[in-house]
């Protein structure tokens, strides 16, 4: 009995090898860095940058409030609107955050597309009037600090720079570090 | 019968209707001068204007050709020219504040790329690695293009060759090819 001759080999062509990986290697470049992207965690072009400058009437009294007044401490600037979903659920936390560094950090809302009405009564609803609420008409600030959506929340050193940024509702033990290191 | 077309006409005028009163009365009404207001970023992030005030038919134009190329960024592929949303229209009228002041398209793209990334534009900048995005397709059908007339001409060649030469024959095996070939044409006969 004679023993059946393996099949041959079949040629390995290297140039279609080589090609093809050539072009599959960018493909599954562009899904590995899809699958690994995280939505709430936007790349924007201002962290490490100067705190856009913006002049905006406060809730309570009208009086136009910049961002140069607010430096010397870290800021947190939250961008919210009453029609946004989450902002109800992410309110709650922010008003308690403030509350536990008080005067070492400043908390400042900024109402995108809003009307004064409808922020007066939300605040109401929602846990009052804790820290200063600035109403960008004409969305302005949001241009400029180059929000897409609410809620949005950045990140201020006391030198006035951009440290993070934030696109969805916050987490709150995220939000306590990222002030932690500034302080 | 006539029924249910009326009551689908009554139900997308109803949505059409709700989703405008949606997209436009969520902030406080901005009046045509607050539009035309610069932000107070812009001189700060730009310095001054390139050129001079633009005004009337020029800025109106000058406003649909550059809102045409900001992507709108809380829409699906919309330019801010295009799309309807309060945040669009003001970003809309901030690049027409942006033309009134005399700022150039270059300039104002820059300012919405420094607040919101290369994204903000509805097509990459041919620069830097985006020129892979512009060159890749062309590359490609040129690529193509190349490999199937390469195909095609080998092809060609490959029939052109001529018939392969006659090896040589010691002169004592002659008479058997003869036969050989012999044979086979009668086969073929």
């Amino acid at each position: 009995m004679s023993t059946p001759k393996a099949p041959p080999r079949p040629k390995v062509n290297l140039k279609i090898l080589f090609g093809g990986l050539l072009l599959l290697t960018p493909i599954l470049w562009v899904f590995v860095r899809g699958f690994s992207f995280n939505p709430n965690v936007i790349d924007s072009p201002l962290i490490e940058q100067p705190a856009p400058t913006f002049e905006l009437p406060r809730l309570s009294d009208g009086e136009l409030v910049s961002i140069d007044q607010l430096r010397g401490k870290p800021v947190v600037l939250n961008f919210w609107a009453t029609w946004c979903a989450s902002c109800p659920y992410e309110h709650p936390y922010l008003v308690s955050i403030s509350q536990r560094f008080g005067s070492k950090v400043q908390f400042v809302g900024i109402a995108y597309y809003d009307k004064n009405e409808a922020i007066s009564s939300w605040l109401r609803r929602n846990g009052g009037d804790v820290y200063p609420t600035l109403v960008d008409v004409g969305g302005k600030a949001a241009i400029a600090y180059g929000v897409y959506g609410v809620p949005e929340t950045y990140v201020i050193d006391k030198d006035g720079t951009v440290k993070f940024k934030h696109t969805g509702p916050i987490d709150p033990r995220q939000l306590k570090r990222q002030i932690e290191s500034l302080l | 019968m006539t029924r249910l077309p009326r009551l689908l006409i009554a139900l997308t005028a109803a949505l059409l209707l709700a989703g405008q009163s949606w997209t436009e009365d969520q902030g406080e009404q901005v009046d045509e001068q607050s539009m035309m207001t610069l932000g107070a970023d812009v001189q700060e992030k730009l310095g001054p204007p390139d050129g001079p005030p633009r005004t009337g038919a020029t800025l109106d134009l000058a406003t649909t050709e550059v809102a045409s190329v900001i992507r709108c960024p809380s829409c699906q592929g919309l330019s801010v020219n295009d799309s309807p949303a309060e945040a669009a229209r003001n970003m809309k009228g901030q690049v027409r504040a942006m033309l009134g002041a005399g700022y150039s398209r270059t300039q104002i793209e820059d300012y919405f790329v420094g607040s919101y990334g290369e994204f903000v534009l509805m097509s990459p900048r041919k620069e830097g690695m985006n020129l892979v995005v512009w060159a890749a397709p062309i590359v490609l059908v040129i690529a193509g293009l190349a490999f199937a007339l390469g195909l095609v001409g080998r092809k060609t060649e490959e029939d052109d060759e001529p018939e392969p030469e006659q090896p040589d024959v010691p002169s004592e095996l002659a008479p058997y090819l003869e036969q050989v070939r012999a044979e086979l044409e009668a086969d073929r006969g």
